[in-house]
């Protein structure tokens, strides 16, 4: 077992106050970054092969490398702490827990790509996650981690809190860098990326609440030691969020490459009641879901990859035997037809007509055609919209249509071996549609 | 009646100049300023809308769109309390229907609904970021609730009520 490093002291009371971040050592690492030019600490985190926590998984060090050095404009880091993708609460864990590192990591970057004000990003719902991260600003800015002069020298930043209202798209990075703006989350075509022209046309880095919480373990251990704690081209530890039907859902930090069937039997307690396996999305809702027969994998991205999946932001959501793969993917296709922020046709009119054809099948009225007519709404969303929500929405349902394709062809026939026919699909279906489908 | 444009600028001031102090654009206050509306308000009013353009120097439109695109913001009146139960994968898989299903009967209400008293609306909403106590409630603001279970969410319910009879 590697010894923990972010979700080491969250056994601790009080873990989320200065006085114990600094009692293990905490702001150390910013001491040291401090002490190198920002180039350093940039070759120090290309070398822990350390990337994107927040689902996209590319590699930190040289996103921060593509800010132009002369563009003559403020340069701007926004911490992405807008976690919704479903399945996915360990950037709440962090934030509740250890604000501080995450603190001590933004800074950490904000030397590294010559960042002087910071905005930090949290989905509105995180009330309590919000609270903490306030505070513990405040207390670092009172003791000279943050603010305008850090540990005395010329380095300063500026940290200013910012409360989402609610929407997935917020996100997405460049949705996001609209809602600070004070606009609608409309994400926006890429490129230019944000590294070039982000908050307002300036160069900006947008990294997640965990990117930047593994940092200060960078810094203190050294790149190439904390790339060691994980597997080939995959740095470090994770957090992996395990949720479903388990016996012990939670957060566990482990090395990235760990089997994924070794943490739903280990850490995560194996399946609920000694239920058999049936899928698992192995890295939030917008991955491919995988068969039980699947799930002796390498949690690395490459490895999910050659499955036809991905790592995304490390969530797994267990399904066992009882559920009904018809129901989950309409479940999946009402997430992305409530969240589509509407401004490109293929993803906002895509999502709708999958999730309205999906109920009609969990409900028996569907028709033979409409699997083949799903898989074609899939396709035509695919890469054809401003950002990857339209992906994130066509990849499961696919996945899910073409893998279980035979609970499909049950419910046609007005039949569930989940014995979820035709139980509460009419009651859900009837509310959806009072609710206004969703807007 | 609601209080008018002109009012709630005068009031909420103060209130907005706090929102808006760490943007150096001012417009890029809106959404913070918007949530001191709904906190002040309970919702954001055309009047309120108002308010805030007058305040940011925006057009009504620019406002009225962020007002409608986040969901934590209503532009009706609602209940005091809002139960928000989450209706994501993970949740959905441990049951978070039966709980919308207790409370619809409970309440009486569908989903989307307010109770004439004015004390609950009833939501159902997309992923908390609370699947390790699947299923999960959130009631306004508050720290995440779960696992819940049908009894659970039903004393949930009689406790909310009794608070506001006691107070």
């Amino acid at each position: 077992m590697a010894e923990l490093l972010i979700t080491r002291h969250w056994g601790e009371p009080g873990s989320h106050t200065l006085a114990a971040y600094l009692a293990h050592g905490g702001y150390q690492a910013l001491r040291k970054a401090l002490s190198m030019t920002p180039e350093a600490v940039t070759e120090e985190v290309k070398k822990s092969v350390l990337r994107g926590r927040g689902g996209a998984r590319f590699p930190t060090g040289l996103k921060w490398t593509f800010v132009p050095r002369d563009s003559g404009k403020p340069v701007y880091l926004v911490v992405n702490a807008d976690e919704g993708e479903p399945g996915t609460f360990k950037d709440r864990h962090v934030m509740e827990r250890s604000p501080h590192m995450i603190l001590e990591g933004m800074a950490i970057a904000a030397h590294a790509i010559r960042a002087r004000e910071a905005f930090f990003y949290i989905r509105g719902e995180y009330a309590l996650p919000a609270e903490r991260v306030g505070r513990a600003i405040e207390e670092a800015e009172r003791a000279g981690y943050l603010g305008a002069s850090v540990f005395g020298s010329p380095f300063g930043l500026k940290t200013t809190l910012v409360r989402g209202a609610g929407a997935y798209i917020c996100g997405e990075e460049t949705g996001l860098l609209s809602s600070v703006e004070g606009g609608k989350g409309h994400p926006k075509l890429k490129p230019p990326f944000p590294a070039v022209s982000g908050l307002y046309g300036c160069p900006t880095i947008v990294n997640n609440v965990e990117t930047l919480a593994c940092l200060p373990h960078i810094m203190t251990l050294g790149g190439e030691a904390f790339a060691a704690l994980g597997c080939p081209r995959n740095g470090g530890l994770s957090l992996f969020c395990v949720s479903g039907h388990v016996n012990n859902p939670g957060v566990f930090e482990l090395p990235l490459g760990t089997r994924l069937r070794e943490i739903i039997a280990g850490p995560a307690g194996g399946v609920r009641g000694g239920r058999r396996l049936k899928a698992v999305l192995p890295g939030g809702s917008s991955t491919a879901a995988l068969t039980a027969d699947e799930t002796d994998v390498s949690m690395d991205c490459e490895s999910l990859a050659a499955l036809g999946t991905m790592l995304g932001s490390a969530a797994i959501m267990v399904m066992d035997e009882t559920a009904c793969m018809v129901r989950a993917a309409r479940v999946l296709a009402d997430f992305y037809a409530h969240e589509s922020c509407g401004q490109c046709t293929p993803c906002r009119e895509g999502t709708d007509w999958i999730a309205r054809l999906l109920r009609s099948i969990e409900g028996g009225r569907g028709r033979p055609e409409d699997l083949d007519l799903i898989l074609d709404l899939c396709d035509n969303m695919s890469g054809k919209t401003v950002c990857v929500l339209a992906d994130g929405a066509a990849v499961p349902v696919s996945s899910i249509v073409r893998k279980f394709r035979g609970e499909f062809l049950e419910h046609l026939e007005g039949r569930c071996s989940a014995g979820r026919f035709p139980g509460a699909a009419e009651a859900a279906a009837g509310d959806f549609a009072a609710a206004g489908g969703g807007r | 009646m609601n209080p008018g444009r002109k009012e709630i600028l005068d009031r909420m001031r103060p209130a907005f100049e706090r929102a808006a102090a760490p943007y150096a654009r001012k417009p890029s206050a809106l959404v913070a300023v918007l949530h001191e509306v709904q906190a002040e308000l309970g919702f954001i009013s055309p009047e309120a809308e108002g308010a805030v353009a007058d305040f940011l120097g925006v057009g009504l439109n620019a406002v009225h769109e962020v007002a409608t695109f986040y969901t934590l913001f209503r532009v009706r009146p609602g209940g005091r309390h809002r139960l928000k139960v989450c209706r994501s994968l993970s949740c959905d898989l441990l049951g978070a229907r039966e709980l919308v299903e207790v409370a619809r009967a409970k309440l009486g209400i569908p989903e989307g609904g307010t109770t004439a008293d004015g004390l609950f609306s009833l939501e159902t909403v997309e992923c908390l970021g609370c699947c390790d106590k699947a299923p999960a409630v959130q009631v306004d603001l508050e720290p995440f609730r779960g696992p819940m279970t049908p009894d659970s969410m039903s004393g949930l319910i009689d406790r909310l009520a009794g608070e506001k009879r006691d107070g």
